[in-house]
């Protein structure tokens, strides 16, 4: 999948969950500051992710996440 | 003779070390872990008792007599003093923890492939338990709050899991570690362990604190603030949540007690099942004062005071 790919079907998974409209997220966001998740909505969101792209997180990944760009990659690395 | 001599002065010893560990990391906690001598506390727990159940005062000198002898004991250990005795003697504390009357284990056989979240009043040694299972070769998992575990031990989270590593699984001991509790991936990393068939340990907070992730659960004719985490876990992951209770024999032996999971219906909703599971605690606490009072009894006098 291709970059702009997962990030329109990133949209369709944070619709609902961010205090932003989803449409407007962009790779530069900052996941939680940006987007507003809690701990409850990034499990919800995290979860969807996993089951729309069909492959889990590892633990440690999770970690590192901070922006959108960075859950683009590396659900790009995990997919491929 | 001489060979029961010998084991009985090594376990003397070893109860000195063990306990020792406690009050070194007690003193680290402060006045109220350290434990105010006896006359304050039982005054303590004398106004603590006549303010929520005045008909009980007339037992509470005999009680706090007796409790008196059991402070010492196992008030003081927490999680990091049980995690410090495992690093460097984990024989040790196998030893001690086979003293302790472990019941209902069958339950958490029973449920573990579906996942379960053993859930443990925060207060006396209940802290302990994590540790116990894991000696007692079940695979668990914990929640750590980074800045205390830091400042009771001195290792950050990611340390104190590298050295939970080393243990390994064996054929005896399961394999432990701790989540981040304030990450904020907490409860997707939990639900992934208890898709692992780990036993999650949950433990709520003692203090009086809030955030939108909380409720207001009433305990002791005061509230603390109950995570709705624990309830979004449960629809999450389907996963049982198993009480833990904890107290003492006769003996003074003490015992955990895994209780049969509890009943949650699907109407209920995350405030419902929050508050179902807290007050669930308080319940069994009360049904025996003499128990009620050797838990750590200035923790609940921190729910009254506020602090």
């Amino acid at each position: 999948m291709t970059n702009e790919e997962i990030i329109e079907k990133l949209k369709t998974v944070a619709a609902g969950k961010t205090v932003i409209d989803a449409q407007n997220i962009t790779t530069e966001m900052e996941v939680f500051k940006d987007l507003g998740l809690d701990s409850l909505t990034a499990a919800d969101f995290i979860i969807q992710i996993e089951d729309d792209f069909g492959f889990e997180f590892d633990e440690e990944d999770l970690a590192k996440i901070v922006k959108v760009s960075d859950l683009i990659d590396l659900i790009k690395r995990s997919t491929e | 003779m001489a060979a029961d001599k010998n084991t009985s002065l090594a376990e003397g010893i070893i109860s000195r070390l063990f306990r020792l560990a406690g009050w070194v990391v007690a003193r680290k906690n402060g006045p109220l872990f350290s434990g105010v001598r006896n006359k304050a506390r039982r005054e303590a727990i004398r106004r603590f008792v006549n303010e929520n159940c005045p008909d009980q005062i007339s037992k509470i000198d005999e009680i706090t007599k007796k409790n008196d002898e059991y402070q010492d004991r196992f008030f003081s250990f927490s999680l990091a003093a049980s995690l410090a005795v495992f690093f460097n003697r984990p024989n040790t504390l196998r030893r001690l923890a086979e003293d302790i009357d472990v019941q209902g284990l069958e339950i958490l056989d029973k449920y573990r492939d579906e996942g379960v979240i053993a859930f443990g009043y925060h207060i006396g040694p209940i802290s302990v338990v994590p540790v116990m299972m894991t000696l007692l070769g079940y695979d668990t998992t914990f929640l750590l709050r980074p800045d205390t575990i830091k400042r009771d031990l001195g290792l950050t989270i990611e340390q104190i899991n590298a050295r939970l590593k080393v243990f390994g699984r064996n054929d005896e001991i399961g394999e432990i570690s701790g989540i981040d509790s304030f990450s904020s991936f907490s409860i997707v990393q939990m639900k992934k362990r208890l898709r692992k068939g780990q036993i999650l340990f949950i433990y709520p907070d003692t203090v009086h604190t809030s955030s939108a992730d909380c409720v207001a659960v009433p305990i002791f004719n005061s509230e603390i603030a109950g995570h709705l985490g624990v309830a979004k876990l449960y629809r999450m992951t389907s996963a049982k949540i198993v009480p833990i209770d904890f107290g003492w024999h006769d003996d003074g032996r003490q015992y955990f007690h895994v209780k049969p999971p509890l009943e949650i219906h699907d109407d209920l909703s995350d405030e419902q099942i929050v508050r179902r599971v807290y007050q669930g605690m308080e319940t069994r606490l009360r049904v025996d004062l003499a128990q009620w009072l050797r838990v750590r009894i200035f923790d609940l006098l921190k729910y009254q005071s506020g602090e």
